[in-house]
């Protein structure tokens, strides 16, 4: 026995979408994390890897606009994302914000 | 590090602020999104908040480079003896960083007063940081 409703891909991909966010009510907040993390890690090691140093406030704050414009597109249909989520997100998004500028006081690196 | 540096950033947040909500209503209007930002009050202040402090920090920036545009130095006296110009600039950008930095601890971690030590304890550094630079680029040394 299934311990959640199965998706109904007959009505597609966005019906599909919005029963796993019904069904797993923190699916779009992991799937924001994701988006978040794997632009932030990723770009600040490969950086790393490749010139030594990581811009971290820099990847943050590119990370957090990524997470953004996602969130933005999840509230085009009902019941993928609430306002609560989206609050953090550019919640968030302002917090790197102030991070990189005022990390950006020590000059260009 | 630097007096304009300083200035500048703060502006720049809360440019960056006014823009990204600004782009989150409107996307939400145009596409008649069913979840928008709008619908929050806090981030509603915020641009509101946002907006009449960069309309109170221009009108100061203004009047106090016409007052230093018409200052005259005589041979006797020092110069930048009022400063205005110097210490106007970090106060009305701070208190635009505050509003964002303040709206945006409140969102994530709410309002209890267990997470507001961490808002208090950075605004503090902040201030700190505009008073050292308003003091070194007002007793003489040239503002970077």
């Amino acid at each position: 026995m299934s311990k959640y409703a199965e998706p109904n891909l007959t009505g597609g991909i966005d019906d599909a979408l919005v029963s796993t966010a019904t069904s797993v009510p923190a699916f779009p907040v992991m799937l924001l994390f994701f988006i978040f993390c794997l632009i932030m890690i990723g770009g600040s090691m490969n950086q790393k890897r490749k010139t030594g140093t990581a811009d971290v406030p820099f990847w943050g704050i590119l990370a957090s606009i990524a997470t953004s414009m996602t969130a933005l597109l999840m509230t085009l249909g009902e019941g993928m994302i609430n306002s609560i989520t989206l609050g953090v997100v550019f919640s968030m998004t302002l917090i790197f914000s102030v991070w990189f500028f005022l990390s950006k006081i020590r000059g260009e690196q | 590090m630097g007096h304009l540096k300083f200035v500048i950033s703060l502006i720049m947040i809360t440019l960056f602020s006014m823009a990204l909500i600004g782009f989150g209503i409107n996307f939400a209007r145009d596409n008649n999104a069913d979840i928008t930002i709008s619908e929050d009050a806090l981030f509603n202040n915020t641009k509101d908040a946002l907006g009449g402090n960069v309309t109170v920090f221009y009108g100061d920036i203004n009047t106090s480079s016409q007052a230093l545009a018409e200052a005259t130095i005589s041979t006797q006296t020092e110069a930048s003896e009022g400063g205005t110009t110097i210490k106007v600039g970090p106060k009305t950008a701070l208190q635009t960083t505050i509003i964002v930095i303040k709206n945006s601890f409140e969102r994530i971690f709410g309002s209890d007063s267990e997470f507001s030590i961490f808002f208090t304890g950075f605004i503090t550094i902040l201030s700190f940081m505009g008073i050292m630079y308003i003091a070194k680029a007002w007793f003489g040394r040239t503002p970077d």
